[in-house]
């Protein structure tokens, strides 16, 4: 209202002044957009820069993934490995020759031994079978006795038909053996 | 003009919010492709690590088995037991065999049969160094036995030595 009271000259002068002051203020308006734009572009260069960074380091990853041909090598050589720890495993048997001995260490000096046969194949049980002479019925149950008591055996069997003499008796013992991992128990 | 001012710096921050965006995705899946390489990585150096450790043990073991095409060696090695331990030693036959290691998995083995003549002391001998012989060797059966009333013992025997070779499977 007041603007009308104004003089031409005046009313000019005022007009100039706003459109002054109006560019002044889209000037500051710009600048702020151009400074938060600048703001803004900060953490997208530094992302740029670590896609960038990760882009360099995949190319070098490019020559672990020609690793994997060998990682795969290597697993095949470490399962074969294993494959023969399990071969190894499943062959380690109580030592025949050292059962003999103990059969030996038992055996009274009335019985003779003529034939020890061992057979562990893997369709049957593992059994020694020992064949000889005894002098007397006593002697061989003492020494039947005695290989029950050592611990070894599993099974220890004299047929009966065994003890049908009286002196120079022919026999055949069957001994189970226990295995590695019975006698440890 | 302020208005369409204000409408450029709404449309550019808007822009510039969506691009950050879209180049954030991007590096998250670039990264966790990275990862991933990272973790094969660090597997292929823990195998690596593990086949060092295991691999002077790894080569002795290796060489217990039979190799494929060096069978005749190994038949040697039981024969020099035999001459060491004193005993006549007549091999009689060789034969390549499988063993069942577990349910459906097989493994080849060189089966020998042989027959040791000697006293009592060297047959037990003889026995013991094939037990102890750094082979993966496993004694079959034997059948140790005298005729005579003298000291002469006989011992026909199998024995089977596994091959270094890949598992057979039966499936």
């Amino acid at each position: 209202m007041l603007f009308g009271f104004l003089s031409t000259n005046q009313k000019d002068a005022l007009q100039h002044e706003y459109h002054v002051r109006l560019i002044i203020v889209c000037i500051g308006a710009l600048t702020i957009l151009f400074v938060s734009g600048v703001v803004l572009l900060i953490p997208t260069l530094k992302l740029l820069n670590s896609l960038e960074h990760i882009a360099v380091r995949s190319s070098e990853v490019e020559d672990i993934s020609l690793g994997i041909s060998e990682r795969e090598t290597t697993e095949e050589t470490l399962n074969h490995f294993s494959v023969l720890m399990n071969i190894y495993k499943q062959q380690e048997q109580m030592h025949p020759s050292t059962t003999i001995v103990r059969l030996i260490e038992q055996m009274p000096s009335t019985i003779q031994l003529s034939r020890i046969s061992f057979s562990d194949d893997e369709s049957k049980v593992t059994r020694f079978s020992v064949v000889g002479k005894a002098n007397t019925r006593d002697a061989l149950i003492t020494y039947t006795d005695a290989l029950r008591a050592t611990g070894l055996f599993s099974e220890v069997t004299l047929p009966i038909e065994n003890l049908a003499k009286e002196k120079a008796l022919p026999f055949t013992l069957v001994l189970v053996p226990k295995t590695l991992h019975e006698i440890n128990e | 003009m302020s208005g369409g001012v204000f409408l450029i710096a709404f449309v550019v921050l808007v822009g510039l919010i969506i691009y950050i965006e879209r180049v954030a995705d991007r590096v998250a899946e670039k990264q966790q492709v990275f990862n991933d390489y990272l973790q094969q990585e660090n597997y292929l150096t823990e195998l690596k690590e593990l086949m060092r450790t295991l691999d002077s043990g790894r080569t002795r073991i290796a060489h217990q088995f039979v190799e494929t095409g060096a069978e005749v060696d190994y038949i040697e090695v039981i024969e020099n037991l035999g001459k060491d331990t004193g005993v006549e030693l007549d091999v009689r036959s060789v034969t390549r065999d499988e063993r069942t290691l577990e349910k459906k998995k097989k493994y080849a083995v060189l089966r020998l049969g042989m027959v040791a003549e000697g006293s009592w002391q060297e047959i037990l001998s003889f026995l013991g160094s094939l037990e102890t012989a750094p082979l993966a060797l496993s004694i079959e059966s034997f059948d140790m036995e005298t005729h005579t009333e003298d000291t002469l013992w006989s011992m026909p025997l199998i024995i089977t030595i596994a091959f270094d070779e890949p598992i057979i499977s039966s499936e």
